[in-house]
């Protein structure tokens, strides 16, 4: 059956969503057809302003509403330490474990060279201004532990060598919870390798 | 079956598409379901460089779906040093883009074996390695270029010559125009791609070290993406 025209559309752009397809699509814009008054004037707003608002933090690459980010504001976070991670939903799972207090730098990516991404295409030319002024002691690379995160950290542990700062990188192993006997041979070789004397 | 991943792209929310290297089938592409959603099925097992022992299940569709993954081998100091994992990547991706589709491509997927156990096992790998790779991997796929003898007339190379990819490789000056090459380069070349892989680590290495690499990149059709990043780990310049 062939939607009216705003409807057909509003499908065709909530399609575009990941994970979203026309069907999912389609029931998502009937449940705003019905859902109270304004709702989806509300939704469009605010996707209006998400795309005016938002742009990245000129000091850590963050996205944000407001520049420098409210992580760059913060005057109580260490600006010794910069802890650099992939993407900004990264940023925010170090936030949700409340144990790093210092400063973070958003790459926006990883070096993935078979898709043939390299360097130029991450933040990494303002990490390096950020590193200048010697303020900066210890830059953490957090990015995944997957090929992709592994050539991204050592690169930047190259890159880094000799500015004077520390290069350290997340550890990796089995998670917390995970039964031995279920850990996959990689974690746990992983987890051997970077065993830690009590 | 023994498999090698060459390769991987997201599918979806959840799933991925995974680039096999095979000695019976050569390249294979299969979809892994929820790799990217669970870590518990595919844990570490779909990383390029990563042997495996695989189950595929034949569909209707185009791709197979992986059913099973078991890890053989993972990459484990190939993964600790830039060169490494740069070298690791280049060779996955140059013995994939030499492979066949669906056909045999046994020594191309020896040759890729002995490469991730030599990122492994040695202490310096070397130009001379990355050089023997790309001449033996041509050779694998029968893209062998002349070196000792003329590409146009067939004749020995007895002194400095030139070398054209169109051509297909050395050639007398006489003959025709391309870089210029020495003899020694072209025996070098020669000698390395008849010395098994491992035997080459550690040889010393003079001249051109991506002519070959230009050669397979002529050949195959594209460059290699991996290319930039061995190239950024050989050179130490790093800068973006």
């Amino acid at each position: 059956m062939r939607q009216p025209d705003p409807i057909r559309k509003a499908v065709q752009q909530l399609s575009r969503f990941p994970g979203i397809g026309e069907k999912s699509a389609t029931r998502l814009v009937y449940w705003l057809l019905r859902a109270p008054e304004g709702t989806a004037q509300e939704m469009g707003a605010a996707l209006e302003e998400l795309a005016a608002s938002v742009k990245e933090c000129s000091n850590c690459c963050n996205l944000t509403a407001s520049d420098p980010c409210r992580f760059c504001a913060d005057t109580k976070r260490f600006d010794d330490t910069i802890c650099v991670v992939e993407s900004p939903q990264d940023l925010l799972a170090f936030e949700r474990a409340a144990e790093y207090r210092g400063r973070f730098h958003v790459l926006h990516g990883s070096l993935s060279p078979l898709d043939g991404i390299g360097p130029d295409a991450l933040r990494i030319r303002r990490l390096l201004e950020r590193l200048r002024d010697g303020t900066v002691k210890e830059v953490i690379v957090a990015t995944d532990p997957d090929v992709e995160g592994d050539a991204t950290a050592l690169y930047l542990a190259r890159l880094l060598d000799g500015l004077g700062v520390v290069v350290s990188r997340l550890a990796h192993g089995i998670s917390v919870g995970t039964e031995i006997e279920y850990a996959d041979a990689v974690s746990l070789s992983r987890a051997l390798e970077n065993r830690r004397s009590l | 079956m023994d498999a090698i991943v060459v390769g991987r792209n997201d599918l979806g929310e959840s799933d991925r598409i995974v680039r096999l290297l095979t000695a019976t089938d050569g390249r294979v592409s299969a979809v892994a379901r929820g790799a990217r959603r669970s870590k518990k099925r595919f844990a570490g097992a779909l990383d390029p460089g990563t042997r495996l022992t695989v189950t595929l299940r034949k569909g209707r569709g185009e791709l197979a779906t992986l059913t099973q993954a078991t890890v053989r081998k993972a990459p484990n100091r190939a993964r600790t040093d830039f060169y490494r994992i740069a070298a690791m990547l280049y060779g996955c991706e140059l013995a994939a883009s030499l492979a066949p589709e669906g056909g045999e491509a046994e020594r191309l997927y020896g040759l890729l074996d002995v490469w991730l156990d030599v990122l492994e096992d040695v202490q310096t790998v070397g130009t001379a390695s990355q050089v023997a790779l790309e001449a033996k991997a041509l050779t694998f796929a029968g893209l062998c270029p002349a070196l000792v003898h003329c590409a146009r007339c067939g004749e020995p190379m007895v002194a400095d010559g030139h070398f054209d990819d169109d051509a297909g490789g050395a050639l007398h000056p006489w003959c025709g125009v391309g870089k210029r090459v020495s003899l020694i380069w072209l025996q070098s070349v020669e000698t390395l791609r008849r010395t098994p892989l491992r035997d080459t680590v550690g040889q010393p290495w003079t001249g051109s070290a991506w002519l070959i690499a230009d050669f397979a990149r002529y050949h195959i059709g594209h460059p290699l993406k991996a290319r930039r990043l061995l190239m950024d780990a050989t050179s130490g310049d790093l800068t973006p």
